[in-house]
């Protein structure tokens, strides 16, 4: 099943359904290693001010190199449509590619999305011709706006960016699944475990990008191959469909031919 | 009256006559002709790397020289 159940967005045809942050790792190796073992094909990066000397630009660059990923740039710690838009045109320019994965937020405390902001730069973007995955809140207004408008893929978060909450609100995360149908939706931020991935697939998510789950995890790596058998599994059931719950039990073993023990 | 500046990633820098992006660019340790993955906005608009060598910066011009860095 692996081999044809592609994840396809923006043009690009993918086997994973990881999307993985390569920010926080422990060393540098350490997360080209992460990387590797979490099968991921889909690595974010961030665009900031260069600054000669740290692990940035050309040396980033040239070790993701040796990685068979595609860079998805985001706009994180944008405040405003406006540095988000200029901010998704300087990644346009520096890394050669339409994707971006937008983020607009509203405030350092919880990093939840500016709706208002989001919606404007996802329409300036999409215009521009940029490939959005726009990061938004777990409401689905907003995501059904976002996938209307023409996003590549709406990301609802779990719960607050590197929180590790897990699934605050499954029930809306389930809903945005139903109402959206026919544009990619990935679960992006706030998962702390594997079973959290798991359960964002089952409820039929097309992928998940996490970052902080891995890169702080005691061991990064580990983490990393639990969270591609998460995401594996979680995709696999979902494909196979659950069984309805039932308030009583059922009985798996048949009822005929069961023995009787004589009544002492 | 002090000599014209423009402002580089925040920071003030000292302009002469006819100093272009990439005399930015360099004075920032790298290669205008040869380095990747760096792009450039002046007063919010992205400069085209081929544009570079061609644009001259003016007193008061704010300039943002950028490049990927690991984030989530």
């Amino acid at each position: 099943m692996e081999q044809e159940d592609y994840f396809e967005v923006g043009g690009l045809q993918l086997r994973s359904r990881l999307l993985i942050g390569s920010s926080g790792y422990p060393s540098p190796q350490v997360m080209l290693e992460a990387v590797e073992a979490s099968g991921s094909e889909l690595l974010t990066v961030a665009i900031r001010r260069v600054n000669l000397g740290d692990m940035s630009g050309e040396s980033l660059l040239g070790m993701l190199k040796s990685l068979p990923v595609h860079l998805l740039p985001n706009t994180a710690g944008c405040y405003t449509a406006r540095e988000a838009v200029l901010l998704a045109e300087l990644a346009r320019e520096a890394l050669e590619t339409n994707l971006v994965k937008l983020e607009v937020i509203g405030d350092d405390e919880t990093l939840m999305p500016d709706v208002e902001q989001l919606l404007q730069a996802a329409r300036t973007l999409i215009d521009s011709g940029f490939t959005v995955m726009a990061y938004a809140n777990d409401d689905p207004i907003t995501c059904r706006k976002l996938a209307d408008m023409g996003c590549a893929a709406v990301m609802p978060l779990a719960s607050p960016i590197g929180s590790g909450m897990g699934l605050t609100n499954p029930y809306n995360l389930a809903l945005i699944r139903e109402l959206i149908p026919d544009v990619p939706l990935l679960v992006d931020a706030g998962i702390g475990t594997a079973s959290d991935a798991a359960h964002a697939m089952e409820l039929g998510y097309d992928g998940i990008l996490l970052n902080t789950a891995v890169s702080q995890a005691k061991h990064p790596v580990q983490m990393a191959t639990a969270m591609r058998y998460a995401v594996n599994a979680g995709r696999m059931a979902w494909l196979a469909g659950r069984i309805p719950r039932r308030r009583y039990a059922q009985a798996s073993s048949p009822s005929e031919g069961r023995i009787e023990a004589t009544p002492t | 009256m002090s000599a014209p500046h423009c402002q580089v990633n925040g920071e003030k820098y000292a302009l002469r006559i006819g100093t272009t992006i990439s005399d930015l660019i360099r004075a920032e340790g790298l290669n205008p002709e040869s380095v990747r993955g760096v792009a450039v906005a002046l007063n919010n608009t992205v400069i085209r790397k081929n544009e570079w060598s061609g644009t001259v910066v003016n007193e008061g011009d704010r300039i943002e020289i950028v490049t990927a860095q690991q984030g989530g």
